[in-house]
């Protein structure tokens, strides 16, 4: 009597912990990219000019349009990084790396890169021979592939720059930090007043990041921003910036709606089978109760009644294994996955979708084994 | 015309050799009888007494029960006839294992919905006492002997007051103490109430206690034997 809820509850736990793992793999990475790399909306310079101008003007004009949070304008450049652990010339380690200039008033508006400094501190305004650099371009222990690392850089540390423009800076590390995400953890971050000085440029940038409220407005936005006149930059929501983590997301909602697939009709047939011999074994008792002049209708009905009470159960029992067990634990030690820290992201919707399905089921179990007993001979059903 | 009436009654049981269970029989049942159905195993006692309960369909004659032709009702129509004019009392007790003896004997009154559910229990505590079980209202089936399995499922069929009892071998798994008190219960119903009785037995002894003894034989009635 109590194994039938607790293989539909576990059944259900199923369908929601696959469903909720992948919700949660899919919204960590969407939450990497729009929190550090792209944000919601990314203005980039026109084709075959290098730089937008007239930075300063567009960040007043859109800070001003309705709901925008930020606005943060960015100079990026590759340069080539060097590091001599031993300052001896002996043993320098030099590495490619992407360097991007930012306010850092303005930034913490935008990404979050700012709360996640693993050593050290953050850019300061006027910081010029400062650079905060990403875990997997100090290594030593602190990214996943040492060998693209500049092999232990800490804290204090110098290290050396050479831009493209031949300009060569020696940096001290003030802050190491890290996203979980190579892409991002690959990157190093200067002032913009330094990366002006450097490349003798002013008012310019690569791209300009605009923060929004919460997801969903982008389209609306980029709109009022054309209207502003901007209509030969580059203006794009997060998703429509980034092909690969695109195809991995959407990778991960095909597996996501397969998995989930299988989930339930593993769920369903576990269930039917389950209330099916429950109710077949009852059947000496189906039987009796028709002998005794109880109307079929009732019959089906109470084994009906029955299985509801029975998946009612189970939804309650999964549930309490979800959000009493699954979900404080994942809180707790969240998955690794490498592009960021993955927590069950389980939502209303699903619950509301699965327990439907699971019930539903349970209602046909419990129905058709019913159906047929009550329909077949008294004395078969009583006797066999 | 009595209150049974059986004309001609056969059944069939397809297969691929087809068994010939009964084979034309005919006979009527009196109000406040008690009769008795003998014969060898396989003669075709069982199957007569489920056609007279419309558990089963026969393949062909017919069946009147007080003036009613009982074959030409529907199935919800046979159901509500058996609950409120047949008891029935299978040779294995066939109680439900998950009601106490108190909910098994209410139960048939308690679908037929004619008491309040507290009259249900008074009506099956009475029936209970009446059948020795007063002190065992609220023991379930596994905590009863095999006699008073039996004794709370002839209580059951008797909650709804039918007109007629029909019992396959009720002492069929009792032992001989039990077997007379069931027995005993029976021809008190039969004497106080009039209640028509119709108990199959293979038991030579069992003779004793009923009216009228039908002897079946191979399907077909071999004699209709009356006792004094």
């Amino acid at each position: 009597m109590i194994l039938t809820p607790v293989v539909i509850s576990f059944a259900m736990a199923n369908i929601i912990f696959s469903t909720a793992l992948f919700s949660g793999m899919i919204h960590s990475l969407n939450a990497q990219l729009i929190d550090n790399l792209f944000s919601n909306i990314l203005i980039e310079p026109q084709d075959d000019h290098e730089y937008i101008t007239s930075v300063e003007a567009i960040v007043k004009a859109v800070s001003q349009v309705p709901t925008v949070v930020a606005v943060a304008p960015h100079y990026k450049a590759s340069a080539k990084f060097s590091f001599d652990p031993e300052k001896d010339n002996q043993h320098v380690t030099q590495r490619g790396y992407q360097v991007v200039g930012i306010d850092p008033i303005v930034e913490p508006n935008v990404t979050k890169i700012k709360e996640l400094i693993i050593d050290g501190r953050y850019l300061e305004p006027d910081d010029r021979d400062n650079i905060v650099i990403g875990a997997e371009v100090a290594g030593g222990g602190l990214g996943s592939f040492e060998k693209i690392s500049l092999g232990g850089v800490r804290v204090g540390d110098k290290i050396r720059a050479t831009y493209p423009n031949g300009t060569t800076r020696n940096y001290k590390v003030v802050g190491i930090f890290k996203t979980g995400m190579d892409g991002i953890d690959i990157m190093t971050f200067v002032t913009r007043k330094e990366f002006e000085a450097v490349n003798g440029i002013t008012d310019r940038a690569h791209e300009i990041m605009i923060r929004l409220p919460a997801l969903g407005g982008e389209k609306e936005i980029i709109e009022k921003i054309r209207a502003l006149g901007y209509t030969k930059e580059k203006i794009g929501s997060w998703d429509s910036f980034s092909n690969f983590t695109a195809t991995m997301s959407s990778s991960f909602k095909i597996l996501n709606f397969i998995t989930g697939i299988i989930s339930l009709v593993v769920a369903c047939t576990t269930i039917f089978i389950v209330i099916f011999i429950h109710v077949v074994n009852k059947r000496r008792q189906l039987g009796i109760l028709k002998a005794i002049g109880v109307d079929e209708q009732i019959i089906i009905s109470s084994y009906i009644f029955q299985t509801v009470f029975y998946s009612l159960a189970g939804t309650v029992l999964a549930m309490i294994i979800i959000y009493g067990l699954a979900n404080p634990y994942f809180n707790s030690h969240p998955l690794d996955m490498g592009f960021a820290k993955v927590r069950l992201l389980i939502e209303p919707w699903e619950i509301v979708k699965s327990s439907s399905i699971i019930i539903g089921a349970s209602l046909i179990a419990g129905f058709v084994p019913a159906w047929i007993t009550v329909r077949q001979s008294i004395i078969k059903a009583i006797w066999g | 015309m009595g209150l049974i009436e059986v004309k001609n009654l056969e059944k069939t049981y397809e297969g691929a050799v087809p068994t010939h269970a009964l084979r034309g029989v005919s006979f009527s049942v009196e109000e406040g009888e008690f009769m008795a159905i003998m014969g060898k195993s396989g003669s075709g006692k069982s199957t007569l007494l489920h056609q007279l309960a419309l558990l089963d369909t026969p393949t062909s004659g017919s069946l009147q029960v007080d003036n009613i032709d009982v074959l030409s009702l529907t199935e919800h129509q046979k159901t509500g006839f058996r609950l409120a004019r047949i008891g029935y009392v299978f040779q294995e007790y066939a109680v439900l294992n998950e009601l106490t003896a108190l909910e098994n004997v209410a139960l048939p009154l308690r679908v037929r919905g004619t008491q309040t559910i507290k009259n249900a229990y008074a009506e099956a505590a009475e029936l209970l006492n009446r059948v020795g079980l007063g002190h065992r209202l609220h023991h379930h089936p596994s905590e009863l002997s095999g006699g008073e399995q039996q004794r709370v499922a002839i209580a059951r069929s008797l909650i709804n007051k039918p007109r007629i009892l029909l019992a396959d071998e009720p002492c069929a798994n009792l032992d001989s103490i039990s077997s007379d008190t069931v027995l005993q219960l029976l021809l008190d119903l039969n004497k106080k109430y009039r209640q028509t009785i119709i108990m199959i037995s293979h038991e030579p002894e069992d003779r004793q206690w009923v009216n009228r003894i039908l002897w079946l034989k191979d399907g077909i009635i071999d004699k209709i034997e009356p006792i004094k």
